[in-house]
């Protein structure tokens, strides 16, 4: 792999950049390979990599029924967290946060994690008591946090409601320094190229239409290119979790809905973080090219359909313009839907999928893409030692069969 | 008034002149221009700057399908982001801010950066930016980026307001095809809404010398007076931006510069599209320079604003279907040299293009 520079960059310009190289290979499958993962989203490129750099398995195809990232990866708002309640989430996602803050320099591309901070509000006295509530458990986890007053907040950001006839006055809010926005489309190419130079096979445009079982064990899929075999697979297929389960013949306890998202036309920077209104179900960043990027709660009804209905769009758009009543002179650029995953308790399901050979990595719903690398190295560890890392113990399907379930729909309050 | 105004022609009021600025300077233009045909009228080629590499650029298109003349634009101390010149209707005392460029369009100093752009090849912020931390650098990139500025200031009157309504027809688009259709819609007896997001009915229609038999304009007074009569609905200044679940059609109705636009939940049982077509820009190297235009623009700032966009034009299409809309360009006063994209070396023809734009004022282009 021709390392990128600043340094290249000028070379390049100066030879009339003739020396680019597509960033990744575009093979035809080979008939076997030690390691298949299903799905070429944010969490199976991942997966490839890390199957390839931490366990020294390269002999990995990665097969995507699309484009890369064309899923919920290249669809989400890119918030990027960890402020989480419970112990294992907080391991799982901080985990997670610290692969991101070093992840540029692993893959050798910029994927702009911009730790610009992320800001939930608080409306009342009550809700100041919550806040307060995770921001303890947040502290007792070694996650950071603040506490902030309205005062503070009004500091991050001017433009909020701060006017006396405010719906829902600001009283103040919980801030995580360390959250912040990610560049998706970078994640999933930077991922790609980087698994690609280890010798990983990068696979669009095959489709899994069944899977090959031997004895009881899964030893490959039927695809849209032909059969293809490997030792161990894996499957990251995010909204299609349960549709692939299907064609394994197990059953997942997940819902899948549209989740949809907004951007603005580009406008000079006027939000510096990314903030969270509960009251309203709605949350928003700037991108860096100037778009405003908002969304909200999920669609109403299980969906597979990757469009959006109005009423929530009504809902986030009017809860964007109760918290930025400046920018309601703002246009809306373009919108659109994914498919989430949705389990009982909104927490992920990492580990066996219960057919023998084939690992499941899914269930991450409306919150996965800050989860992109620790999900990827995680399922590696699993795909390549058989067992769980320590991490993803308590995720694994059979918390549905213990009832150790990790809730923490109750502590979000809302998908980002 | 200027060489660019063509006598006669246009659903202006020459009547009324409207005092304007764009970019500090003074202007003059009609009722019924919009800020991009009255800056065309005036001569003015330079009226933004593309968003990376500050590269100059002129008004393309007729309405809403121009890529270029975004504006910051200020009346009754109420500044809008991000204005579309081609669609925003000129209003006495409008102050208007060309976008991402500093002092002005006409000279930028950010156009600097062109100099550089082998530097700034296609996704070239993935390659660099990376040491010592992508925080140092986000920050003036961000800066850099961006259309208009919004000003803070929170207008209280801003608010959308909203209607629910019903029809067995809506038929999106009032040309001729829209036109025709929701009057045989509503002769038949449907409930018929007819929806169009100019000022007036009529679409291309403008461009025609007669309709059968008619002046466009009496024509389409003609078929609405009978439509309306039949019971049917006419929009204008509304666009349908979205056909959500069970056939609900959202509609946004502009109110006018400053004004929030109401928005329509309109349901209905049949759709009719009759959204007709727009040119799409042909490749070639050069082909964003001021004075390129499509020919449908060309065509509709001279129906609908009596503005002719040059005097001497080639005009480049890859179909015969650009032989009548230059004969009416050329009807108006244009001196047309008309190539064959089929034939001529794109290759060739954009590094002509400056070249071209020396000795002609304009390039209109028609591409199937
Ligand atoms: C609107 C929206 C906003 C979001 N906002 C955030 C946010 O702000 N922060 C956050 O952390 N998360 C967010 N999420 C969630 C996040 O996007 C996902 O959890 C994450 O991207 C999942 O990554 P993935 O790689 O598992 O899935 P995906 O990126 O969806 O990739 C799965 C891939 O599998 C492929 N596939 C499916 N079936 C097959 C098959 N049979 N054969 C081959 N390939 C197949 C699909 O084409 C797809 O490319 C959001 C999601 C949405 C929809």
């Amino acid at each position: 792999m021709k390392r990128y520079s600043a340094f290249r960059l000028i070379r390049e310009a100066a030879t009339g950049n003739q020396g680019w190289v597509p960033a990744w290979r575009t093979p035809t499958p080979k008939s076997h390979y030690d390691a298949i993962v299903i799905g070429g989203g944010g969490h199976g490129l991942a997966t490839a990599f890390y199957l390839a750099k931490n366990h020294a398995i390269s002999d990995v195809a990665v097969i995507e029924k699309g484009w890369l990232g064309g899923g919920n990866t290249g669809r989400n708002t890119t918030a990027i967290r960890s402020n989480y309640f419970y112990p294992e989430s907080a391991a799982l996602y901080d985990f997670s946060v610290k692969l991101y803050e070093g992840l540029s320099k692993t893959l050798n591309y910029n994927v702009m994690f911009s730790q610009r901070g992320m800001l939930m509000l608080t409306h009342s006295e009550p809700d100041m008591e919550m806040a307060t509530r995770q921001f303890n458990a947040m502290r007792i986890n070694g996650i950071d946090a603040e506490l902030l007053t309205a005062k503070q907040v009004q500091k991050i950001e001017p433009m909020l409601n701060f006017r006396s006839d405010a719906r829902h006055p600001i009283h103040g809010g919980v801030l995580q320094p360390r959250g912040g926005t990610g560049r998706h489309d970078a994640v999933a190419w930077g991922y790609a190229r980087a698994a690609s130079a280890l010798g990983v096979d990068i696979i669009q445009n095959c489709e899994v239409q069944s899977f090959i079982t031997e004895a009881g064990r899964c030893v490959g899929v039927e695809t849209s290119l032909g059969p293809i075999r490997a030792n161990v697979l894996g499957a990251s297929v995010a909204g299609h979790s349960s549709v692939l389960a299907e064609l394994a013949g197990f059953e997942l306890p997940i819902i899948s809905y549209t989740l949809q998202a907004f951007v603005s036309e580009p406008i000079k920077p006027v939000l510096n973080s990314v903030v969270l209104a509960p009251a309203f179900g709605t949350y928003a960043s700037q991108s860096d090219k100037g778009g405003l990027v908002c969304g909200g709660g999920l669609d109403r009804v299980p969906s597979y359909a990757q469009r959006g209905n109005f009423p929530v769009q009504e809902t986030v758009l009017s809860g964007l313009s109760e918290m930025f009543p400046a920018l309601n002179k703002v246009k809306l650029l373009r919108h659109w839907g994914g498919i989430v995953d949705v389990t009982p308790d909104s927490s992920p399901i990492i580990g066996p999928s219960g057919v023998d050979g084939l690992f499941i990595n899914c269930g991450w719903g409306t919150g996965g893409f800050k989860a992109i690398p620790a999900g990827g190295y995680l399922q590696a560890h699993l795909m390549a030692t058989g067992s769980h890392h320590e991490l993803s113990k308590p995720f694994d399907l059979s918390r549905f069969v213990s009832g150790h379930l990790i809730d923490e729909a109750a502590s979000s309050g809302i998908p980002h | 008034m200027s060489s660019h105004r063509i006598e006669q022609k246009g659903r202006i009021d020459r009547s009324q002149v409207l005092t304007f600025r764009f970019d500090g300077q003074r202007y003059t233009g009609f009722e019924g221009d919009t800020l991009a045909s009255a800056l065309l009228a005036n001569g003015v080629r330079v009226v933004a700057r593309s968003f990376k590499y500050h590269r100059p650029r002129g008004v393309c298109n007729a309405w809403f399908d121009e890529p270029n003349a975004i504006f910051n634009v200020t009346l009754r101390a109420r500044e809008l982001p991000n204005c579309l010149a081609t669609t925003t209707y000129l209003e006495e005392g409008m102050e208007a801010r060309s976008v991402n460029a500093w002092p002005s369009a006409q000279n930028d100093l950010k156009a600097v950066l062109d100099f550089a752009h082998p530097m700034w090849s296609a996704g070239f912020y993935y390659k660099t930016f990376m040491w010592p931390n992508w925080h140092l650098f986000e920050p003036m990139i961000r800066r850099l980026a961006g259309l208009g500025k919004v000003s803070p200031d929170h207008y209280d009157d801003y608010v959308s307001n909203q209607r629910f309504a019903h029809c067995d027809t809506l038929v999106v688009g009032g040309g001729a095809a829209g036109i025709a259709a929701a009057c045989a819609a509503a002769d038949a007896g449907d409930d018929v809404v007819l929806v169009d997001d100019h000022r007036e009915l009529g679409g291309g229609l403008f461009q025609q010398s007669e309709v059968e038999g008619h002046t466009p304009e009496d024509w389409i007074a003609g078929q609405r007076a009978a439509f309306e009569a039949a019971g049917g609905r006419v929009l204008v200044q509304t666009t349908a931006f979205g056909v959500f679940d069970h056939k609900m059609v959202g509609l946004v109705q502009n109110a006018g510069f400053g004004r929030a636009p109401r928005l329509w939940r309109m349901r209905t049982t049949r759709i009719i599209l009759a959204t007709g077509a727009v040119d799409r820009l042909m490749t070639f190297a050069n082909n964003d320079r001021p004075g390129v235009l499509s020919l449908l623009g060309a065509n509709e700032f001279l129906a609908r604003y009596g503005v002719l966009v040059g005097r001497e034009a080639v005009v480049l299409s890859n179909n015969s279907a650009g032989n009548q809309a230059a004969a009416v360009l050329a009807a108006a006063g244009m001196s047309i040299e008309r190539v064959d994209a089929r034939d001529a070396n794109l290759k060739v023809l954009g590094s002509t293009v400056e070249n071209a734009l020396r000795l002609f004022d304009v390039l209109c282009f028609r591409y199937y």
